[in-house]
């Protein structure tokens, strides 16, 4: 991959991105010359062992970790040079965020809770139930707008922590392992909702994940190892076969 | 649905609605304290106010003589004469001997010009009338009239001099409770005061009530202009601003202490928080994730906070303002005024209650702002890091040295006493906080070998839940701590004050008195077999001095010959003198006095006298012999004398020293004999080393001269006395501090653990899952609270005898009184620290019983 020259289409764009930890002993280095460029509205998954830096290099795209060497470029934004409050800003509008635990706040509704970050953002009321009702309906919880997070099953929860995380239409999508803490059925139909609205609004989604057979549906499957990206697969050529992901992904990750 | 930032914080108050109550209790009651103990406080005042009212009644100038001087009619006319009296009445004082049927009492006798005086002091009859002048009727005060059976219409006896004198009671007066302490009163006509006291035409005390449109300050100079030298001329209303300016000192004190308690929950508020984000970093940094800024997490926090100091204002200010109102009807005869309100305390009450509550939450709040985004992605916070700790102690060691520093720097009493209450005592606490979470490291690792080894549960287990939050812990150990330290502080500057009270050197330890004089070589003789080698012999009689000293004061005395003379002769041997009395020369030298008096005719002058007199070393002053003559002594010095004046505040023989200063001449023995023909001793001062030898001396003498009256008294029960009443005044102070730290503490800290365990339920879950069973997760948790308890004991207990030091360096400069020699009760100390232990083990209880009956599925799960 050429690192000097920007990818015209690109909305993420690592160059030599190296981050590491200091320990006492020795330091630990998660990411150690990480390139990677990604296109607007592409559905990429980042796929390796545990340990192997992928969650580290979603941070660093997400804005939540700083490179300790490297360029880390979202939407034309050299992440490592936004001050605190810009970074703030950057993830609050840019970007949106779905975790392994879904991370919903116990206290509010299902609507509340998606029309989050637009509270935080301080936009006109109407805007945000209308958009958080939209998003509701989108992920079709409209009917399950008022409860809360413990009257919801964990995939319905996670179906929330989607439109919360599209509600600002952010350029980016970021999800760790989002589907780790669901069974296979709604483990399915998050990511064909992801999948799928991520097609619809135009939405670049970057997946973390280690299980293949939820890596298939993306375009193209990035594989980490040690640090470095070791490969990647192009998910089209396997026909979108979660089995022939996982065979050349463990080939890559040998 | 919430449309707003801060509508998050409220919607997570309804969801907390339990909680946030019961974390609130330490505040609420904190809030109580500080409104219930100010508007008790403020309705003292009032009733302060009230007495002094009534004392002072519609007067405006009280005129008396300098140094207990009495003046006569004429002095009286004149100030009635002055321009702008509007009126003028006059008492009478001296003690005397009440008898009625119940019994007899020693009370102060009033004798009152009538009817002017009750015109300007009114007096509140609760039965009977008033007394007419020229009559022998009486009024008595209500416990009087109670206790001695004396109602309206009884008869009684005065008994004053060795004279009796029938009376009847005509009235009987209110008398507050506020002034149990004090003697009882019997308020008799002026004239036939006079009259039965041989002291015809005298007052001791003159009062004035100015004309409407007169300034009493400006009349006091014309009075004194009537009066002349001799006198002294008071303002009511200077009396009114000296009160009100000693007030505020107080109210200092009281409104610092109370406030005490809002520290205590300040930091209590700040461990209970603390706890309650360490459940919520993942929220928190989720939170971030979605663009919250660190400045919109810390305005949350802070709100949330907010409702644990609106309940304290909601129900704490009622229920102080309900506990100052019961105090005040519970006492009415104390709190004289009624019921009064602090809008001062009502603010500081609630203000306080808020402060303290965003100050706690403040650095959970900062703490919470710095959370990473990442942090969404871990449930729990992470370890503090060492370095701060140390680099937090280093701050808070600085600012405890800079108290101790200020406080000897500083020498103006008013300054180090605001000083230490508005700067020192703050920067101790902040300096003990800073300091708690290192030596909870230091202490709390030893500490949690022994609690280990005492519940049997491994102690790096015990080491390792308390260190993983030090400065959570840290809050609730200091909230100990502080508690810790108002009860040991208290005691030990008790028992200091106590050590530091050491009667005066030379200070005669046994004081015998023989009414009917004994002889010189007999006291020799039997000092010499008792094998006492400092004593010496005193006589005291009356003598006739040519200068105008007014009539005899009252004198409280059991030597008799007072109505001879205007003054006392106190005769004493010069070479014995030394040995038992220390006199302190402020005009001539010991020596050469010695050569005078010994030379004679010489007299030692005390200082009130010399300067009621305008006498000086040198001088001379003529006094009548026996044979009526004038005699010509010269004044060898001018002296004081602690050790007599010491005595004379505590005992009747004392009183011819203390208030017949003026009146007082120290001549020898050799002149008593020559000049006035006194040949025996009526009072002999020993000085036997020990209180038990002078109580066996004191025995000794009474059997050996049996059939004549002989009296001791020993100064070692005069300490002993001072001490009892000393330390039952101050350990019902300990008692009260002790009682409310522990209240604050044990909820306060029970909810504090509770906050504690439930934000590591999981965490509890987890070791259960792996095979802890209930049991041990129920000792953990308590060893845990017990090596808290411990840490803040230890640290309350040093802090506490610092803060006993720096108390008893402000009490010295206030009070002018003895240096405090630093003494710790130790066994207090041990069971105060064993309290707080115990105390923190028992409000930990219910939170370690919760997680040891927890279902581990359900812990595990959270």
């Amino acid at each position: 991959m050429d690192t000097d020259q920007p990818q015209p289409d690109a909305v993420v764009e690592l160059r030599q991105v190296v981050r590491s930890y200091p320990h006492p002993t020795r330091p630990v280095h998660a990411l150690r010359g990480v390139d990677l460029s990604v296109a607007r509205g592409e559905f990429v998954a980042v796929m390796g062992a545990s340990g192997s830096g992928k969650s580290t290099l979603l941070h660093l795209i997400g804005g939540l970790d700083r490179p300790s060497a490297g360029t880390v470029l979202v939407g034309g934004a050299d992440l490592g040079t936004l001050s605190d409050r810009q970074l703030t800003l950057f993830r609050r509008r840019r970007v949106g965020v779905v975790f392994q635990a879904f991370n919903l706040v116990p206290t509010l509704t299902a609507q509340e809770n998606v029309a989050l970050p637009m509270v935080i953002d301080g936009a006109p009321r109407a805007q945000q139930q209308a958009r958080s009702a939209e998003l509701l309906d989108r992920v079709g919880l409209a009917d399950r707008a008022d409860h809360r997070p413990d009257g919801l099953s964990g995939g319905e929860q996670q179906r929330v922590a989607i439109a919360r995380a599209l509600l600002m239409q952010p350029e980016i999508l970021l999800a760790d392992e989002p589907t780790g803490n669901l069974d296979s059925a709604n483990a399915e139909a998050i990511w064909t909702l992801l999948g799928s609205l991520g097609r619809q609004l135009g939405t670049t989604v970057l997946v973390v994940t280690h299980e293949p057979a939820v890596a298939a549906p993306a375009d193209r499957v990035v594989v980490i190892r040690d640090g470095r990206i070791v490969g990647e697969i192009l998910t089209r050529d396997c026909g979108h076969d979660p089995s022939l992901v996982a065979t050349r992904c463990a080939q890559l990750a040998r | 649905m919430i449309h707003r930032w801060w509508q998050l914080a409220a919607r997570n108050w309804r969801a907390r609605f339990g909680r946030t109550l019961l974390h609130s209790v330490a505040v609420i009651i904190a809030c109580a304290l500080v409104v219930g103990l100010t508007g008790a406080f403020a309705s003292f005042e009032r009733a302060l106010w009230v007495l002094h009212g009534r004392w002072t009644g519609a007067t405006d100038l009280h005129v008396s003589g300098e140094a207990g001087r009495q003046f006569d009619q004429a002095a009286l006319d004149r100030v009635a004469a002055v321009p702008g009296v509007r009126a003028l009445s006059a008492q009478i004082h001296d003690r005397a001997l009440l008898i009625g049927p119940g019994g007899s009492v020693s009370v102060f006798l009033r004798g009152r010009l009538l009817p002017e005086d009750l015109e300007l002091h009114p007096v509140e009859l609760v039965a009977g009338r008033l007394p007419r002048p020229g009559t022998r009727e009486i009024l008595v005060e209500s416990p009087t009239a109670e206790r001695y059976n004396l109602q309206p219409g009884e008869p009684a006896v005065i008994g004053i001099y060795g004279d009796r004198h029938e009376v009847t009671v005509v009235g009987v007066l209110d008398r507050p409770a506020l002034l149990t302490l004090m003697d009882d009163v019997v308020h008799v006509p002026l004239d036939f005061a006079q009259q039965i006291l041989s002291r015809q035409g005298r007052v001791d005390v003159a009062f004035v009530q100015a004309d409407p449109e007169v300034d009493p300050w400006a009349l006091a100079g014309p009075v004194e202009d009537a009066l002349g030298p001799g006198y002294r001329v008071n303002v009511v209303a200077g009396g009114r601003q000296t009160l009100a300016q000693q007030l505020p000192a107080v109210r200092i004190v009281v409104f610092s202490l109370s406030s005490l308690a809002l520290v205590v929950a300040m930091f209590l508020v700040f461990a209970t928080i603390s706890c309650g984000l360490v459940q919520r970093v993942g929220e928190m940094g989720s939170l971030r994730c979605l663009g919250a800024s660190r400045g919109q997490i810390v305005r949350l926090v802070l709100i949330e906070s907010l409702p644990l100091g609106l309940w304290a204002v909601a129900l704490g200010v009622p229920a102080g303002l309900l506990g100052s109102w019961l105090v005040t009807r519970a006492w009415p005869g104390v709190f004289l005024g009624g019921w009064a309100v602090s809008p001062l305390g009502l603010a500081l009450g609630a203000g306080g209650a808020v402060a303290a509550t965003l100050i706690g939450a403040l650095l959970p709040a900062l703490s919470a702002g710095r959370v990473d985004p990442i942090a969404a992605y871990r449930p729990q916070a992470r370890a503090d890091r060492p370095a701060g700790l140390l680099w937090a102690a280093c701050a808070g060691g600085a600012l405890l040295a800079l108290q101790p520093v200020w406080m000897w720097a500083i020498d103006s009493p008013q300054w180090v006493l605001r000083g230490h209450l508005l700067a020192g005592l703050p920067m101790m606490v902040a300096g003990l906080f800073l300091l708690a979470p290192l030596a909870l490291v230091g202490l709390g690792v030893g500490l949690s070998l022994g609690a280990g080894w005492l519940l049997r549960v491994p102690p790096r287990l015990v080491a390792g839940q308390l260190l993983r939050g030090r400065w959570r812990n840290a809050g609730i150990a200091t909230a100990i701590a502080l508690c810790v330290t108002l009860v040991v502080s208290a005691n030990t500057q008790r028992e200091s004050l106590l050590a530091g009270y050491a009667l005066p050197t030379g200070f005669p330890d046994l004081v015998v008195l023989l009414p009917a004089g004994v002889a010189h070589d007999r006291v020799a003789e039997a000092m010499g077999d008792l094998d006492v080698e400092r004593w010496t012999g005193v006589n005291a009689f009356g003598v006739q001095i040519d200068a105008d000293l007014g009539a005899p004061p009252p004198a409280m005395t059991p030597l008799a010959s007072w109505q001879t003379g205007n003054a006392w002769f106190v005769s004493f041997e010069p070479d014995r003198m030394d040995a038992t009395v220390s006199l302190e020369y402020l005009e001539g030298t010991p020596a050469a006095a010695r050569a005078l008096l010994e030379a004679g005719p010489a007299l030692l002058v005390p200082e009130p006298m010399a300067r009621a007199l305008d006498l000086h070393a040198g001088d001379t002053l003529r006094l009548r012999d026996w044979q009526r003559r004038w005699v010509e002594f010269r004044v060898a010095g001018v002296v004081r004398s602690l050790s007599l004046e010491v005595a004379g505040s505590q005992y009747g023989i004392g009183e011819i020293f203390r208030h017949n200063r003026d009146r007082v001449v120290l001549g020898t023995t050799a002149a008593a004999r020559q000049y006035f023909h006194q040949f025996g001793y009526a009072m002999v001062l020993a000085d036997t080393g020990s209180p038990a030898l002078s109580e066996a001396v004191g025995n000794s003498l009474r059997a050996r001269w049996q059939g004549e009256q002989v009296f001791w008294i020993s100064l070692g029960g005069l300490r002993s006395k001072i001490e009892t009443d000393f330390r039952r005044v101050a350990r019902a102070v300990s008692l009260v501090a002790g009682l409310l730290a522990a209240g604050v503490a044990a909820v306060g800290v029970a909810n504090a653990m509770q906050a504690s365990v439930h934000s590591r339920r999981r965490e509890l879950g987890v070791l259960h899952a792996i095979g802890t069973t209930r049991s041990q997760l129920l000792r953990l948790v308590l060893a845990e609270s017990a090596v808290l308890g411990g840490v803040g004991a230890g640290l309350g207990i040093a802090l506490g005898l610092l803060a006993a030091v720096l108390g008893g360096r402000v009490h010295q400069l206030l009070t002018g009184g003895p240096a405090p020699v630093f003494t710790v009760p130790w066994l207090e100390v041990a069971l105060v620290a064993g309290g707080a232990v115990a105390i923190t083990l028992l409000a930990s209880a219910a939170a370690a019983l919760r997680a040891g009956r927890a279902h581990v599925l359900r812990l595990v799960k959270e």
